[in-house]
């Protein structure tokens, strides 16, 4: 075994502090990073768990939730394109929800086309719940909703006074920008007040593409079909990819994300360097003495900044494990929380390049060190 | 014989100005292989620092050092690295081995640092701890060892590169008289063995029987020249060898 891996070993208590100040920022920074993307994740969740790979929207759109309407008959327009089999319509308005027992919320009720093999039916809906919105006057809401709207399935409620009927509760379709209620599209156009002024306006239009056409390069031939005035084609990444930009930009979480990160690691650049620092100088006269022989500063350095680098690899592993221990949590009690792996890996790297920079810092005793003074 | 240590008018003092103090002032001495020499003197005569300068630790002002024939201080840097780890040995008044390694481990350590293979490494420290007489210790840790045993294992480590000089500095003030005596009878076995040259600073008057000279510093200067009688060996010489 190495002379830093033996040290580091022996006296482990005393590297102790540098792992978990490296863990726990790492971790900081990993939950928060979770936190971020679930949260911004969830503005997107009605684009990502549709099966339509190509959406039309408004040509000033920024962000999904905040999409103006367009004609229903663009629809049509689109299909001109030999790459699309099919297309639906998805209309988004607000409403005004009012439970059973008289709490009232802002909603934004999703009108779909009621079965399970719509383009506008969400994954989490698939199953039966899209076909039992047939019936009119129904309506789906997600578990994770259901405390604030006041209701459970079979529960009745008014919609701007029309009546409506929870006949389920989704899992997984909750956003943080609103409160979605699903519904037909036909169920919709019973509940808006002044039917007279959005005959023939959608928010969305939908496409589905034939097997191994490229979305891209659909949506490029889209965007010199479609009047630039009136519509903009993406595809869905493209969609949910600007909208939780624009979210992160536009709210300033991002900065302060950042922000919050640069100073957790600042703290566990300090605290892991101090350790290391503390123990190189705890065994400087050992050091000493091999300076004294002839053995190159570099050597002994070597031998730092492997105890450094282990630190930092067991900081990740500690991390990883209490960030999945988080990732359980949040699951349980549906606070939205996602990590890709990407995250993770930088995390990790981050992590030991913190450690590694503190075992570099803590050097400087080592090149400082003059045996003859040490020694007398 | 020729000398294997020779300084030649060596300078140094400390601070500037007002505040300069001279340690060292044209001193000039030779050593030679296979002796003890003592070198003594009031605390604050300048011991440490000759020591440094000879052992190439510490560069005087002016004068030269020169040992086996190299000058230590027209080397650079870095080539006096290479000199020390190939030719000098160093034993110092604290043990300073690593709390976390065993006795075979300290002394293997110099080795490693300087590339050699783990089994040959390992071969060559168990040697260097038997010639001290602690073979059995060599899985014990410092807190597992008494003092003497401590600097015994400290000796080890500065034999195992097979150095033509060993520098020890103050080794013996850290132990009783008994052990004390016998770190320096075993330094003289070493002398007589394999004609090293051993420098011995020290303060304690109980070592001039296991020493075939002893110099006595003052002023900056040799004061005192002393060659010893060569003296009955001491029966603890026997155990340690
Ligand atoms: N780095 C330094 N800066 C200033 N003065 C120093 C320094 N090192 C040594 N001195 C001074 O030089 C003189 C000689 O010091 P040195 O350590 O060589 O003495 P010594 O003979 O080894 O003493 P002791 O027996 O107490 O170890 C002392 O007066 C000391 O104060
Ligand atoms: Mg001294």
């Amino acid at each position: 075994m190495s002379l830093a891996r033996t040290i580091l070993l022996f006296e482990w208590r005393r590297f102790l502090p540098a792992l978990l100040s490296v863990t726990f920022a790492g971790v900081l920074m990993l939950v928060q990073l979770g936190l971020l993307v679930g949260m911004f994740g969830t503005v997107t969740v009605l684009a990502d768990s549709t099966a339509a790979s190509v959406w039309i929207t408004a040509p000033a759109t920024q962000s999904l939730d905040q999409s103006a309407e367009i004609p229903a008959s663009l629809a049509a327009l689109v299909r001109a394109n030999a790459d699309i089999t099919r297309t639906e319509t998805l209309r988004v308005r607000d409403g005004s929800w009012r439970s059973a027992s008289g709490t009232t919320l802002p909603v934004t009720v999703v009108g779909i086309s009621p079965s399970a093999s719509a383009l506008s039916c969400p994954a989490p809906l698939k199953q039966w719940l899209c076909a039992l919105l047939a019936t009119p006057n129904t309506v789906v809401v997600d578990r994770s909703e259901a405390n604030k709207l006041d209701t459970t399935t079979a529960g009745m409620a008014e919609i701007n006074g029309h009546r409506v009927r929870v006949v389920g509760l989704s899992q997984g379709l909750r956003s943080i920008g609103t409160t979605y209620v699903f519904t037909s599209q036909q169920t919709l156009r019973g509940l808006l007040d002044r039917e007279g002024d959005d005959v023939g306006l959608v928010t969305f239009v939908l496409a589905e593409l034939r097997k191994g056409a490229e979305p891209a390069t659909v949506v490029n031939d889209l965007l010199t079909l479609l009047p630039p005035k009136t519509a903009k084609a993406w595809t869905r990444v493209q969609l949910s990819q600007q909208s939780q930009r624009w979210w992160l930009e536009e709210s300033g979480v991002g900065a302060g994300f950042l922000f919050s990160t640069v100073l957790g690691l600042l703290i566990a650049v300090v605290i892991t360097s101090q350790t290391l620092r503390g123990v190189v100088l705890s065994q400087l006269r050992e050091y000493a003495t091999f300076r004294a022989i002839g053995v190159p500063a570099a050597r002994l350095g070597a031998v730092i900044v492997e105890q450094a680098a282990w630190i930092g690899a067991g900081g990740g592993v500690l991390m990883l494990l209490l960030v999945a221990l988080v990732a359980q949590l949040a699951q349980h009690f549906y606070v939205p929380f996602a990590l890709s792996g990407l995250g993770i890996a930088v995390a990790m790297a981050v992590g030991l390049l913190t450690a590694v920079c503190s075992g570099l810092l803590a050097l400087r005793e080592l090149y400082r060190l003059q045996p003859a003074e040490l020694l007398r | 014989m020729t000398a294997s240590v020779v300084a030649a008018d060596l300078m140094h003092s400390f601070g500037r100005g007002a505040a300069q103090t001279r340690v060292l002032h044209r001193l000039s001495v030779e050593f030679w292989p296979g002796e003890v020499t003592l070198v003594m003197g009031a605390s604050g005569s300048g011991k440490s620092t000759l020591l440094a300068a000879l052992g190439g630790l510490l560069r005087p002002d002016a004068g030269q050092v020169s040992v086996s024939g190299t000058m230590l201080w027209s080397l650079t840097a870095r080539a006096l690295e290479r000199f020390r780890y190939q030719h000098c040995g160093y034993i110092f008044q604290g043990f300073n081995l690593f709390p976390a390694l065993t006795a075979l481990e300290q002394v293997a350590l110099p080795l490693r640092f300087g590339g050699e293979l783990k089994a040959r490494a390992q071969a060559r420290a168990e040697a260097a701890l038997a010639e001290v007489g602690l073979s059995a210790c060599a899985q014990l840790r410092p807190s597992e060892l008494s003092g003497g045993e401590k600097q015994r294992v400290a000796i080890a480590r500065a034999l195992v590169t097979q150095p033509r000089v060993l520098f020890a500095d103050e080794p013996t003030s850290a132990l009783d008289s008994s052990n004390g005596e016998r770190v320096v009878a075993l330094l003289q076995d070493i002398a007589h063995l394999h004609g090293t040259t051993v420098i011995v600073v020290t303060h304690d008057p109980q070592l001039m029987c296991h020493a075939e000279r002893v110099l006595q510093l003052r002023n900056g200067v040799i004061h005192q020249d002393q060659r010893m009688a060569p003296a009955v060996r001491s029966p603890l010489t026997g155990e340690a060898a």
